[in-house]
C-alpha cells in the first residue's frame, strides 16, 4: 500500500524503520512506560497525589458505593482495598501495557501492514489523549482494556477460552450505551470478514445489544459517558487550545491528508465508518474525544507513511517537512506533559478536604466549584450543592445565583434554601466572583467564619440565620 | 533575473525605486514623530539592542505583563540600530523596505506578462499606492509585505533550484515575522481549490512546498504562541481585543474607502483582470494571484486580519494584475484604427496614474495620526520627574508613549493578548476620562494602583474637553505646566474601608 521504488533511495531510513518494526513491541512498550511515568514522577516530586483529574476520583467513589448498577467497578473496589491511593497510578499503566501487548497479538493475525500498526501505536502513545487516559483512572482506558481482552480471548481457537471472552465483553457493555455500540460494531465487522467465527461473532453482537437494552431499561444506564470537563466542540478537541487529553494539532493536520489519500480506497471503508460513528458521538459528548483521537491518530499514521514512501520532486523539502512533523509531534507531547501536572488535586486541596471530613458534620452540604465536586465526594466524603437536585439546569442556575449574589440577604437566603453550611473556596471559584463585590466580600459578615485555609484554599462555615425564608425549589 | 532586462528598463526601474524612496523619506522626515503603535515596536527593538533578547516579560505595560510576539522584525531592526540611531532606523528602514516593493512587483509582473513596460507600470502603481504611504509608521508590515511578495515571486519560479532555496528562506523569515503570513497559506488553499474546480493539475513541487509551508507555519506559531493558545483558546485570533474597539481594529469593508486607498485605476483594472482571468483566459499565474486576493479579502471580511493590512496586500496584488490589464489594453488598441496611439499608451497611463493617485497618497501621508511635539515632551518629562514605581493614566493609544518615552508603567495599551479582564480595563480607562464622580475615579485609581494622570493634547482633541472633570486641589497636584496636564493623585478611598 505504501511501497514505492523511491524508497530504495533511502536505505538508511528504510533500515531504521525496519529495525523499529522488528522490535516494535519492545520500543513501544518502553516508550509508553516512560511517558506514563513522567506525570506520576513529577507529581511525586511535587508532593501531589499521583492520580490526577476528577474522573479517577469519581471512579474510586463509584467503587466505594458498589451496587448492581455499577458492578463493573468490582475489580476497582478490590484493587482500591488492596493498594494505597498513591499506588493506584500503576493500574492505568498496567492497563496500557496489557492492552498494547494484546492488541499487537490480535493485529498479528490481520492484514494490516506492520509499519502502519507501528506508527499508529507510536502516535497514539505520543498523543495527549493517551497520556491523560492512562495516567489516571479513566473509563476509556478500562473500557478499551476490557474490549481488547474480550476480542483477544474470542479470537482464540479453544472454545472454552472463547466463552471466557464473554466476561470482559459483558463488563465493557456496562459503562454506557455508546461504548456497547462500539464493541457491537467491531464484532459486526469481525462477523462480516470471518468465515469460521461468523455465527459466534453475530451471537455476541446480539448479546451485546440485548445487554445494552437491559442495562438501559433495568439499570437506567446512560447513553453517553458522564462529563468531567467543559464541553466545547473546538476547545475540547485540540490539546493546544487547552483541551484535557485532546488531539495534537499535527495529528489533525496529518489526519486530513490521511483522509484525503484513503478516500477512495476500499480497504479503509471500515475505518471511515468507525470515524463517522465516533465523530457523531463526539458531537454529543466531548468526553469521547479519546476515541476520536484514536481514529485521528490512525489516519495521521497513514499520512505519515505516505509522506515517507512517496517520491518527492523536492527531496530537500521532504526531509525538512518530515523533520518538522516529527519535531511538532514531539513538541506537542512535551508541551502536554509540561502542563499535565497542573491538573488537580494538589496536596493542599487533599489536606483541606480531609480537614473538612474530620471537622464537619457528615450531612454538611458544601458550596464549591463544579470542577471540585468529585474530590469533595472522595476526600471530604460530603455532598456538594451540585448533588442536591437531579435537574442539571436548575443546579446550574442555582450555582450561578450563589456565585453571582451581590447582596448578603440574597446569598444567605440561597444558602439557607439549599442547606449549605460550608463554603470551600478554590482559586477558580474565587476568579468567578467579581473582585471587590459579590460573594467574596459578603463573607465579611457575622454569619460567616473562616475556619481553615491552606495556600489559596479557604473553608468558611456559614451559620444559618435565625429566621430563614425558604424559597420554592424542585424535588430533590 | 535583472540581466534579461534591457538597460533602459533597468534604469527606469531604478528611477521609480529612487523616486518612491525619496518621496517616502521626505514625507517620513517631515512627519513629526511616529504613529502611536510604532512606539511599542521601538521599545522592543531597543530592548533587543540592549539585552539581546525580546521583552517577553514587560514590567511597564499594564503595570507588568507577559507578552508573546514573533521576533524577526525586531532583531533585524536592532541589528541596523547598532550602526545608526534607533529613531533614524525607524524612519529609514520601513520606507526602504516598502519602496523595495516596486522591484518585487516589477519582477512578479514580468514573470506573468514577460513585458517590461507593463511591469514598469505595475511597479510605478505599487510605489504610489496610498494605502502604503503611512510613512511615519514603524511596523512589522514594512517587513512582512516585501517578504511575502518575495516568497510569491520565488514560488512562481520554483522550477529553478535557487528559487526553491529562496522560497524556504523567505518563508522561514515570514513565519518568524508575523502570524499574518496565514494570508499566503489561505491563498495557497484557495489556489488548490480553484485549480481543482478548473480540473488543472498542479505541479508536484508546488504541492510539496505548500504542504511544507503549512506544517512549518503551524509549528512556529505553536512554538511561540502556545501560552496564548492554551489560555485564550480559539479566540486568540482576535488577540483578546475588547469588543468595544474591535470595530476599530477590524472595521467593516467599505468600497469607497477601499477605492480611495487603493486608487481608482488599479482598482477598476484589477477587477477587470480578475473577471477575465477567472472566466475567460484562465491564466495559471493570475489564478494564483487572484487566490491571494480572495484570501486577503476573506480574512479581512471575517475580521481575522486588520483592514489596512488586508487592503495593502490586496492593492499590491491589483497593481501586479495591472500589468495584465496593460497588455490586454495594448493588444486591444493595436487591433483598432487608433493603433498608432499604443506608442504613447504607457506614458498616458503613467500620467493618469500619477494624477489619480498622488493626491490621496500625499493626503494619507500628511494625515497620519502621530503625537504632537508637546505631548512627546510631556511623556519624556515623566522619565525624569516621576518615581520609578509610578503608574500613569493616559489614553489607550498613548500607552506605549508612557512606556517608551516615560519609562513608567501604563494602565493599558493596545497589546491585549494575555491580559485578564481587558474589556473591563478598557471600560474603566475610558470612564476615568469621562466620569464627573471623584469617588468613582479614586476607586479606580486604588484598584489599578494609579499614581499619576495625564491629559494630553490628543485627549483634548478626541474627547472635546480641556481636562478631567473631577479635579480638586486637595486630591490632585499639578506637576507639569503647559498644554499637557500631568497630576499627582493624592487621595485614596482605602483608609475609609
Amino acid at each position: 500500500m505504501f511501497r514505492s521504488d523511491h524508497s530504495r533511495q533511502q536505505p538508511e531510513l528504510e533500515q531504521f524503520i525496519a529495525h523499529l518494526i522488528k522490535f516494535k513491541k519492545r520500543y513501544l512498550l518502553s516508550l509508553a512506560i516512560i511517558i506514563l511515568l513522567i506525570p506520576a514522577t513529577v507529581n511525586l516530586l511535587m508532593g501531589k497525589p499521583l492520580l490526577m483529574g476528577p474522573e479517577g476520583y469519581y471512579h474510586l467513589q463509584q467503587a466505594r458505593e458498589l451496587s448492581w448498577g455499577n458492578l463493573h467497578y468490582f475489580p476497582l473496589q478490590i484493587i482500591s482495598l488492596l493498594l494505597p491511593l498513591d499506588a493506584l497510578f500503576i493500574v492505568p499503566l498496567l492497563l496500557a501495557v496489557i492492552s498494547m501487548v494484546l492488541l499487537l497479538k490480535i493485529i498479528k493475525g490481520t492484514s494490516l501492514p506492520e509499519e502502519l500498526v507501528f506508527f499508529c501505536l507510536l502516535f497514539l502513545i505520543l498523543s495527549p489523549g493517551f497520556i491523560y487516559n492512562y495516567s489516571t483512572l479513566s473509563a476509556n482506558s478500562y473500557f478499551l482494556f476490557l474490549s481488547i481482552l474480550g476480542i483477544y480471548l474470542f479470537s482464540r481457537k479453544n472454545n472454552a477460552v472463547k466463552l471466557l471472552g464473554l466476561i470482559p465483553l459483558a463488563a465493557a457493555s456496562w459503562f454506557n450505551a455508546f461504548f456497547t455500540l462500539l464493541i457491537a460494531l467491531i464484532f459486526s465487522f469481525y462477523a462480516c470478514f470471518s468465515k469460521k467465527d461468523r455465527l459466534p461473532a453475530l451471537s455476541i453482537v446480539i448479546l451485546l445489544l440485548l445487554s445494552a437494552l437491559l442495562n438501559a431499561i433495568l439499570l437506567g444506564q446512560s447513553i453517553l459517558p458522564p462529563e468531567f470537563h467543559d464541553q466545547n466542540l473546538i476547545t475540547s478537541l485540540i490539546s493546544a487550545f487547552g483541551a484535557v487529553g485532546g488531539i495534537s494539532l499535527f495529528f489533525l493536520l496529518l489526519a486530513l491528508i490521511g483522509l484525503a489519500i484513503t478516500w477512495k480506497k476500499k480497504f479503509f471503508s471500515i475505518f471511515y465508518l468507525f470515524f463517522i460513528v465516533v465523530l457523531g458521538g463526539y458531537l454529543f459528548s466531548q468526553e469521547l474525544v479519546f476515541f476520536l483521537s484514536i481514529m485521528i491518530t490512525f489516519f495521521a499514521a497513514v499520512a505519515f507513511l505516505f509522506l515517507i514512501r512517496q517520491p518527492w520532486q523536492l527531496p530537500l523539502i521532504k526531509k525538512f517537512t518530515l523533520f518538522i512533523i516529527i519535531l511538532g509531534i514531539l513538541f506537542s507531547t512535551l508541551s502536554y506533559l509540561n502542563r499535565v501536572n497542573l491538573n488537580d488535586p494538589s496536596a493542599a486541596q487533599v489536606e483541606t478536604l480531609q480537614w473538612i471530613r474530620e471537622n464537619t458534620s457528615a450531612d454538611a452540604i458544601i458550596l464549591s466549584s463544579t470542577q471540585h465536586v468529585d474530590y469533595i465526594h472522595y476526600f471530604a466524603e460530603r455532598r456538594a450543592v451540585q448533588d442536591l437536585y437531579k435537574d442539571k439546569n436548575y443546579v446550574a442556575g442555582q450555582y450561578r445565583a450563589l456565585v453571582g449574589a451581590l447582596q448578603v440577604d440574597e446569598l444567605q437566603q440561597l444558602l439557607d434554601t439549599h442547606g449549605i453550611t460550608i463554603l470551600y473556596l478554590t482559586p477558580d471559584l474565587k476568579q468567578l466572583l467579581p473582585a471587590g463585590q459579590g460573594s467574596l466580600s459578603l463573607l465579611n459578615t457575622e454569619n460567616f467564619k473562616l475556619v481553615h485555609s491552606n495556600q489559596e484554599l479557604e473553608v468558611w462555615f456559614y451559620q444559618k440565620r435565625a429566621v430563614s425564608e425558604q424559597a420554592s425549589r424542585p424535588d430533590k | 533575473m535583472l540581466n534579461k532586462m534591457s538597460n533602459n528598463h533597468y534604469w527606469w526601474l531604478a528611477a521609480i525605486f529612487i523616486l518612491i524612496l525619496t518621496a517616502r523619506l521626505i514625507l517620513a522626515f517631515t512627519t513629526p514623530n511616529f504613529t502611536y503603535e510604532s512606539y511599542f515596536n521601538l521599545r522592543q527593538v531597543e530592548h533587543i539592542k540592549d539585552t539581546g533578547f525580546p521583552q517577553y516579560e514587560d514590567s511597564l505595560s499594564y503595570g507588568g505583563r507577559t507578552l508573546r510576539f514573533l521576533p524577526l522584525f525586531y532583531y533585524l531592526m536592532a541589528f541596523l540600530a547598532l550602526f545608526l540611531p534607533l529613531e533614524l532606523v525607524a524612519k529609514i528602514a520601513p520606507n526602504l523596505l516598502l519602496s523595495s516593493l516596486t522591484v518585487l512587483v516589477y519582477l512578479i509582473s514580468y514573470k506573468i506578462t514577460n513585458n517590461q513596460t507593463s511591469s514598469l507600470l505595475s511597479a510605478f502603481t505599487a510605489g504610489l499606492l496610498p494605502i502604503l504611504f503611512f510613512t511615519g509608521s514603524f511596523s512589522i508590515e514594512a517587513l512582512f509585505l516585501p517578504l511575502v511578495f518575495l516568497a510569491i515571486y520565488s514560488f512562481l519560479r520554483l522550477e529553478q533550484k535557487k528559487f526553491q532555496y529562496l522560497y524556504i528562506v523567505t518563508f522561514l523569515g515570514l513565519s518568524l515575522t508575523t502570524p499574518i503570513t496565514v494570508i499566503l497559506l489561505v491563498g495557497f488553499l484557495i489556489y488548490l481549490l480553484l485549480s481543482f474546480l478548473e480540473s488543472k493539475k498542479l505541479a508536484r513541487s508546488e504541492l510539496e512546498l505548500i504542504f511544507f509551508s503549512v506544517i512549518f507555519f503551524v509549528w512556529v506559531q505553536f512554538l511561540f504562541f502556545k501560552d496564548i493558545l492554551i489560555s485564550e483558546g480559539i479566540s486568540f485570533i482576535w488577540q483578546n481585543i475588547p469588543r468595544q474597539i474591535i470595530r476599530e481594529y477590524f472595521p467593516s469593508f467599505s468600497v469607497i474607502e477601499a477605492i480611495v486607498l487603493v486608487s481608482i485605476i488599479p482598482f477598476l483594472s484589477g477587477i477587470f483582470v480578475v473577471y477575465r482571468s477567472l472566466f475567460k483566459s484562465k491564466n495559471e499565474t493570475a489564478f494564483f494571484l487572484i487566490s491571494l486576493a480572495i484570501s486577503t479579502s476573506i480574512l479581512g471580511w471575517l475580521r481575522l486580519i486588520r483592514f489596512n493590512l488586508s487592503l495593502a496586500f490586496f492593492a499590491i496584488i491589483l497593481s501586479i494584475l495591472f500589468s495584465i490589464f496593460y497588455g490586454d489594453l495594448y493588444d486591444f488598441i493595436s487591433r483598432t484604427k487608433w493603433s498608432s496611439l499604443r506608442k504613447n499608451l504607457a506614458a498616458a497611463l503613467a500620467f493618469l496614474l500619477s494624477i489619480s493617485t498622488i493626491f490621496s497618497t500625499v493626503n494619507v501621508a500628511v494625515s497620519q495620526e502621530t503625537p504632537s511635539e508637546a505631548d512627546v515632551e510631556a511623556f519624556k518629562w515623566l522619565s525624569e520627574h516621576l518615581p520609578e514605581e509610578a503608574r500613569v493614566l493616559a489614553l489607550l493609544d498613548e500607552g506605549h508613549l508612557i512606556t517608551y518615552y516615560g519609562r513608567r508603567k501604563n494602565l493599558a495599551d493596545d497589546q491585549f493578548s494575555l491580559i485578564k479582564d481587558a474589556e473591563e480595563l478598557f471600560v474603566n480607562l475610558n470612564s476615568l476620562f469621562t466620569t464627573t464622580l471623584q469617588t468613582h475615579a479614586v476607586d479606580l485609581f486604588d484598584k489599578y494602583g494609579l499614581t499619576h494622570i495625564m491629559f494630553t493634547e490628543r485627549a483634548k482633541q478626541r474627547l472635546g474637553k480641556n481636562n478631567f472633570q473631577y479635579l480638586t486641589a486637595e486630591c490632585y497636584e499639578r506637576l507639569y505646566e503647559g498644554g499637557v496636564k500631568i497630576y499627582k493623585i493624592k487621595c485614596t478611598l482605602k483608609e475609609n474601608v
